[in-house]
């Protein structure tokens, strides 16, 4: 085979693996502007129940620090948003907003009566079984300054199929209600950090 | 033709050792991200323009003209560069930010702390564009689940050096309607 056959032979692969390349990425923009609502997966279908890990993100090891446990629920369309509401049963008290648009969730809530405030951002649900996602958690309080930071942590969230919720909402907010394994976090407690 | 066939597998090698090599390289560079950094939000001016769109609309719909936001050094906490921020745009607007690499995370509070926002931005873009993207969520206290003001897209840039200190910007009156990611106050 000449040199000039074998060039032309490669450049005929090149060509084609550009054009499928092209395709794919066409195809996947294309697919992320029509975006809407529902996505699949979710937070909810599959169980509702997730466990997100935080991890100390100024340790240059991103050593482990807590996991908690987050119940979601449906809450309605905005745009090309899936809304949730949710809330944990593991920490008392604490609970928020949350919404999704393709594989990007983004988290807000409340805990302390409304004096500490987080934000979780996530990526790439992955299906079930696995159902894990990873990103970013900041955690922090008001002090009437520029805020205590709890912390500034890598995060990773994954479903706990099989185990529901061990409460409803109502239970989880209700002040009167306890497990032995819900205990009435200290007004001074973090969901970043709390151990029970 | 045999000679060819060398002469290209020899090449391929020669691509993979470097492409491995580099991989490497760029890895471990990770592992030993340390502060400081560069670009950073202070050098080369501390004053930043924030502008946000609506990510639950299908056009990115934008939500305000800009607000600014300037940013002084506050330490170092393991990898991370510190920083304290507050708004020359909206009164009482202020918070902490963190800076590992190019990325970079926001938490603040308005309205005497009804209001709250966080912000996350990737890709610290150098001097002459000094720009960044990235989304930002802001929601105001209800007793319950939280009124989301919005779930946004955001992009900044640099605009120099900030006019107003932040003792002077402490000094202004909060402003307690209104919400920073969808309420422009500057006239």
């Amino acid at each position: 085979m000449s040199k000039q056959l074998l060039c032309v032979k490669n450049y005929s692969k090149f060509l084609a693996a550009n054009i499928i390349s092209v395709f794919i990425v066409t195809l996947v923009f294309s697919a992320v502007l029509h975006a809407q609502p529902p996505y699949s997966a979710d937070l909810v279908q599959g169980g509702n129940r997730w466990l997100l890990d935080a991890y100390d993100d100024t340790d240059v090891n991103h050593a482990y620090v807590n996991t908690v446990g987050l119940c979601f629920a449906y809450a309605g369309t905005q745009g090309s948003h899936q809304r949730y509401t949710w809330y944990s049963d593991t920490f008392k008290g604490w609970q928020g907003t949350a919404s999704q648009e393709g594989d990007q969730i983004f988290l807000h809530g409340v805990y302390a009566n409304g004096k500490g405030r987080d934000a979780v951002q996530l990526r790439i649900i992955i299906n079930t079984p696995r159902s894990g996602s990873v990103g970013h958690w900041q955690e922090w309080r008001d002090n009437d300054g520029y805020g205590e930071v709890i912390g500034f942590a890598n995060a990773r969230m994954i479903r706990d199929p099989g185990q529901p919720c061990a409460m409803t909402e109502a239970e989880a907010l209700d002040e009167g209600f306890f497990f032995p394994f819900f205990p009435q976090p200290a007004t001074t407690d973090n969901p970043m950090t709390y151990k029970p | 033709m045999r000679k060819t066939k060398q002469y290209v597998q020899t090449k391929c090698r020669t691509l993979l050792k470097v492409s491995l090599a580099a991989s490497v390289l760029g890895l471990s560079t990770l592992s030993y991200a340390a502060a400081p950094y560069l670009p950073d939000f202070v050098k080369d001016g501390n004053r930043w323009s924030f502008k946000a769109y609506d990510d639950a609309s299908p056009d990115h719909t934008t939500l305000v003209a800009a607000q600014v936001i300037c940013f002084e050094y506050a330490g170092i906490s393991g990898n991370h560069q510190l920083y304290t921020w507050y708004s020359e745009t909206f009164p009482g607007w202020s918070g902490n930010a963190v800076q590992e690499g190019d990325q970079i995370f926001i938490h603040g509070d308005y309205a005497n702390g009804a209001g709250h926002s966080s912000i996350q931005l990737d890709t610290l873009v150098a001097p002459t564009i000094n720009g960044s993207a990235g989304t930002w969520q802001e929601w105001r206290h209800d007793g319950a689940n939280g009124q989301t003001v919005n779930f946004a897209k955001t992009r900044a840039l640099r605009e120099g050096d900030c006019t107003l200190t932040a003792r002077e910007a402490a000094n202004l009156t909060p402003l307690l309607d209104g919400d920073p990611v969808i309420t422009n106050v500057v006239p």
